[in-house]
């Protein structure tokens, strides 16, 4: 059977808990972005890439992308898009500003995402704020903001029904997965992505 | 010997394309530092001889650069600056570079007082003109050890080990400045002033601490 869930691994060093969880799975395959081919884009139904990914290397596969979305494809995109890789993508804007109170998390809707998972505690660690995102990927027209930061509230997540098919929830910040620490949190927000990511939208 | 004209070293910087890769290049403040950017996946198809420094960026991956040892040895041979940041892990691809991982404490600021214990190495050096230890001091990720006889320490940890040196007599004319920091990660991803700061200073420090390959042959022909 052809693997559902594509994740793409960019960076040099450990194997993220999320990619390990998801490599137990049979329907999942994980990839080094330098051996990445049009044909696993072809094959997959949901993919993941995480904030060290190379969006120069990925732009050649812009077209594959939008493919993959259009025959209905999930992508769980983390990190910060410099490159839209898909049209109606901007790039991020950092909020400007510094301090606790000015990078505070708003809940702006539910999300599957966030099942099981208490997000009070993703704004700070050890009483630190920033860790969970500084910024935002532009709101794509017709995207809805589930996580906003920062006085106005700018989109650091956002899940958007492109027009010509397909999802992509995108996290402006560290890989999502990360900021929940070592508990039990970051194993449910693991198995959130990838139940999201691999499911499929109700016609 | 003093120049009689002296041309401003063309620095050039790898871009791996992760997200701090490309803000840290095409962002101020940082922007206008850099006169060539040359992607890695199109580093065989380079020229490093129109250069002559050339950055490696914060966690650019090791096993790509592995892949052109022999193109950044010809470099510094020929008298280019290499300069091989955090996570860059010059120990897999440079046989004298040595490499040990430390724990790294996130943390310790929070305690009212306290001090990483980064220090300046060598007081008359030139880079203390453009850094120091405000600007190095945010956390750790490893240290160089042991250092070879030609790497001078020029930024250290509280036990005395390196987190920053220089090499200018193991590769020709050229040089090595290779540091354990990752500032390009972390200034990329709006994280850590210090590290913004660093940068601010330690990319003059370069430049004005290398000389145009066109001045280095003349001077070679004056010798």
């Amino acid at each position: 059977m052809n693997p559902a869930l594509l994740c793409v691994e960019s960076h040099y060093g450990k194997r993220s808990k999320l990619f390990k969880l998801a490599e137990q799975r049979d329907d999942a395959i994980v990839v080094r972005q330098s051996d990445l081919t049009r044909e696993h884009l072809e094959q997959a139904s949901g993919l993941i890439t995480s904030m060290h990914l190379d969006q120069l290397g990925m732009m050649a596969f812009s077209e594959a992308l939008e493919v993959f979305l259009t025959r209905g494809g999930r992508w769980f995109y983390n990190g910060h898009m410099m490159r839209p890789l898909v049209f109606g993508l901007q790039p991020y804007q950092h909020i400007g500003e510094e301090g606790k109170a000015a990078l505070a998390l708003t809940q702006l809707a539910d999300h599957p995402v966030f099942v099981g998972i208490d997000r009070d505690d993703l704004g700070a660690r050890k009483g630190v704020a920033g860790f969970y995102g500084r910024g935002s990927n532009p709101l794509p027209e017709g995207a809805l903001a589930i996580t906003g930061v920062g006085r106005a509230q700018a989109p650091l997540d956002w899940d958007w029904a492109l027009p010509s098919g397909g999802r992509l929830f995108s996290h402006a910040g560290n890989d999502l997965q990360s900021v929940a620490g070592a508990g039990t949190a970051t194993q449910q927000l693991s198995q959130n992505i990838i139940a999201w990511t691999i499911a499929e939208d109700q016609s | 010997m003093k120049q009689e004209t002296h041309t401003k070293p063309v620095l050039g910087i790898v871009n791996g394309g992760m997200h701090y890769h490309i803000d840290s290049i095409d962002r101020e403040p940082l922007k206008g530092f850099f006169d060539q950017v040359i992607y890695l996946r199109d580093l065989p198809q380079f020229d490093l001889s129109e250069l002559d420094i050339l950055i490696l960026p914060c966690r650019t991956n090791p096993h790509y650069l592995a892949l052109h040892q022999s193109q950044f040895l010809a470099f510094m041979r020929r008298g280019g600056t290499l300069v091989a940041m955090g996570d860059t892990r010059p120990d897999m691809w440079l046989d004298e570079v040595s490499y040990r991982p430390v724990m790294t404490n996130f943390w310790w600021w929070l305690q009212e007082g306290a001090d990483l214990g980064v220090e300046m190495s060598r007081k008359d050096h030139s880079i203390n003109r453009y850094i120091g230890k405000k600007e190095a001091t945010y956390h750790l990720h490893g240290v160089f050890a042991p250092l070879a006889d030609n790497q001078q320490m020029l930024i250290e940890t509280k036990e005395g080990e390196c987190l920053l040196f220089e090499d200018t007599s193991s590769y020709g004319t050229g040089r090595l400045v290779a540091t354990t920091l990752d500032p390009f990660f972390h200034h990329g991803g709006f994280f850590m002033p210090a590290t913004t700061q660093f940068l601010l200073g330690f990319l003059p420090w370069l430049i004005d601490s290398s000389q145009p390959a066109s001045a280095a042959e003349k001077q070679e022909e004056m010798a």
